[in-house]
């Protein structure tokens, strides 16, 4: 039942600070077993809409008096069992290293509302429900961001919290001029009625504030000043969600969903959409190559990859669609893990500067190996997910005749593979440093959640015709069906 | 437009720019108020007596309520010094946003077809509970989301890392001599 992937973390979330007083570790318990949960609920959709069509859930049919109506298309369902899986082993991982920062209770609470909140915005067919989801994943992530009190995450959080107003403020205006233009909130309804308005300067504007705003959540450049600050001063696990997921469903997600279901993705939103991709793609790769700062160069690095999903969603066609939705899976899958692995690196040596590290994985040897897993995914080595995905990408510009976005994609990936194994080679590689030479590896919890990632990572590599098939495919087909294109099977059966 | 209208609108965007511009925070947060209540009468005297409902409740009452308690708890000691870009950025963004409203949004917006009109007829409890039950499922997460984060920034500040780390290996060393 769809309405339990909101209400059941939403519900857990308001019950923990008071539970928390019956055992230390129950709100760790509880966030595992919700996110847990959810992600078998996600799962259980799994092969139930190849066709493209959508399941609809409606209150009425459960007698219950209130107008409840949500839906799930392959799109939606692809970011349900991404937000579901980077939880899960997000909430591991906290278990340990959120121990230090004191009220878990709270920490719990605020990271399921934000995961319900997600959900939410996923899960409805209504546009103002989708800014209020928005909010409610927003203002849990403001919060998280400075969970640490600490004045950078508290500065970071006001800068993200400040743009993010700006944002949600220009959607919210864009959202009404829809309404006073069209009559509804309705996404499946508004498509045909927008797309046929005579007003197409009001209709033009909307479309731009959508981009610029959702833009923004999403970080693409130059929409991306908030994200080098908020995500490296997250806690690890926050910034693991942060760049894994949130900036997927606020940004991408709903971007998409607007741009291709009710705009029916126009011209020169795709031309502009692969333009704003490929600066994000390579701004994002160079910022990253100057960087000390572990968190902060996967910070840029996200934009840079984000760029490589706007470009493919941009271009449209169902093998650039295809590249870009697996991209977005596989990029929550590596990025979830590399935040993941700086966290553990600070926790164990009690910094995250590379000029301070070297040698670790000496002494983690766990860290070490499924950091260079998520070096080898990220930058597109296979036989690795982002192999895939990124090959489908640079094969649908081909296809399209862009050869020039072609290679620059080809050559950013190149440039991903360089800063990367830079710090391999600074922080991981070599003979341990003196002041190092005492650290530990990670408790138990941490080590699982990033191992059990670095090997997702391979699998989905190793099985990407059924992934592609089974979880990708469906979205794939959702969207073509949005703007009239036919969809293909593409993957080998 | 109303001269009325025109005169609260004009007192509630002087309150915003009194607002942003006031040193002490507790009168800020009054001054943010106060805008809050006039834009209540105004969307009241625009026959939009549930938003102005909202707004004079959630905005002008519970919001202040957070804003002063959390001010109020703050304590006094170290001092930051204010940024003063948003001086001279503030009044641009102000002429800015006056320019657009007068050039464009009038012209766009007065060419839209109204097609909403609206219906006297449905309750309050209706529009709520029968036909926005979702929005009144997010609001209920969004006050959550307010209350947990209050909660995360004024709790007591925990042990950094390296503090935690510190205490953890003394202690081992201690057991380790016993």
């Amino acid at each position: 039942m769809l309405l339990l992937l909101i209400v059941i973390p939403l519900a857990v979330a308001a019950l923990l600070p008071l539970l928390q007083r019956i055992g230390k570790r129950l709100p760790d318990l509880l966030a595992t077993l919700t996110t847990g949960g959810t992600l078998i609920l996600s799962l259980s959709y799994v092969g139930r809409m190849a066709s493209g069509s959508p399941l609809h859930w409606d209150s009425a049919t459960l007698g219950i008096p209130l107008h409840l109506s949500l839906m799930v298309d392959g799109f939606s369902l692809l970011l349900l069992i991404t937000i579901s899986l980077i939880s899960l082993f997000v909430s591991i991982f906290s278990i340990r290293y959120m121990d230090h920062y004191g009220d878990k209770g709270v920490y719990c609470a605020l990271f399921l509302l934000m995961v319900s909140g997600m959900n939410g915005l996923v899960l409805t067919t209504d546009l103002f429900n989708m800014y209020v989801f928005l909010e409610v994943a927003a203002v849990s992530s403001y919060a998280l961001v400075a969970f640490s009190q600490k004045q950078d995450g508290i500065e970071a959080a006001f800068k993200y919290l400040m743009l993010s107003a700006v944002a949600t403020t220009g959607i919210l205006i864009a959202i009404s001029f829809i309404y006073l233009t069209t009559g509804t909130l309705a996404i499946a309804g508004l498509g045909q009625m927008v797309r046929s308005s005579m007003q197409t300067g009001l209709i033009s504007l909307c479309l731009a504030i959508f981009l610029m705003g959702f833009g923004l959540k999403a970080a693409i450049v130059p929409f991306h000043a908030w994200l080098p600050d908020a995500h490296p001063s997250a806690p690890a696990p926050i910034s693991a969600m942060l760049s894994g997921v949130l900036i997927k469903v606020s940004g991408i997600y709903a971007l998409v969903r607007v741009v291709y279901d009710i705009f029916g993705l126009p011209p020169a939103i795709s031309q502009a959409m692969i333009l704003l991709g490929v600066l994000s793609m390579v701004a994002g790769a160079l910022l990253a190559l100057g960087q000390n700062d572990f968190k902060r160069m996967l910070a840029y690095s996200s934009i840079s990859q984000i760029g490589y999903i706007v470009v493919g969603l941009g271009l449209g066609t169902p093998l650039g669609i295809m590249g870009g939705l697996f991209h977005l899976f596989n990029h929550a899958i590596f990025k979830g893990l590399l935040f993941l692995d700086a966290g553990a690196t600070e926790y164990a040596t009690g910094t995250r500067e590379l000029d301070k590290l070297g040698g670790v994985s000496e002494r983690l040897p766990i860290t070490g190996f499924t950091t260079t897993m998520g070096t080898f995914a990220i930058a597109g080595v296979p036989p690795f997910n982002g192999f895939w995905s990124k090959l489908f990408i640079i094969l649908a510009l081909v296809e399209a005749g862009r050869y020039g976005v072609a290679a620059i994609a080809v050559a950013t990936s190149i440039l991903t593979l360089w800063y990367f194994l830079l710090i391999q080679r600074r922080a991981f590689f070599g003979k341990i440093i003196w002041r190092l030479e005492r650290i530990r590896e990670v408790p138990f919890p941490m080590a699982f959640a990033t191992v059990s990632l670095a090997l997702i990572c391979l699998a989905v590599g190793l099985l990407f015709p059924w992934v592609t098939r089974e979880i990708i495919q469906p979205g794939v087909a959702s969207l073509s069906q949005a703007i009239d294109i036919k969809s293909v099977a593409w993957v080998a059966p | 437009m109303d001269s009325i209208n025109l005169l609260l609108l004009i007192l509630l965007t002087g309150f915003a720019c009194i607002t942003v511009f006031m040193k002490d925070l507790i009168r800020a947060a009054l001054c943010l108020a106060f805008m809050s209540a006039l834009l209540a009468v105004l969307l009241y005297r625009m026959s939009s007596p549930y938003a102005a409902v909202f707004e004079l409740s959630v905005v002008a009452g519970l919001i202040t309520v957070l804003f002063v308690s959390t001010i109020a708890l703050t304590k006094e000691g170290e001092t930051a010094k204010e940024a003063r870009w948003p001086i001279y950025v503030f009044p641009l963004l102000l002429v800015l946003f006056g320019l657009l409203e007068i050039l464009v949004m009038k012209n766009l917006v007065s060419s839209a077809p109204i097609t909403v009109s609206s219906n006297g007829t449905v309750s309050f409890g209706t529009t709520l509970w029968g036909i926005r039950s979702i929005d009144m499922l997010g609001q209920i997460a969004v006050i959550f989301g307010g209350v947990f984060g209050v909660l995360a920034l004024l709790r007591e500040r925990p042990l950094s890392l390296r503090q935690q780390m510190d205490a953890e290996r003394a202690k081992e060393e201690g057991e380790a001599l016993w």
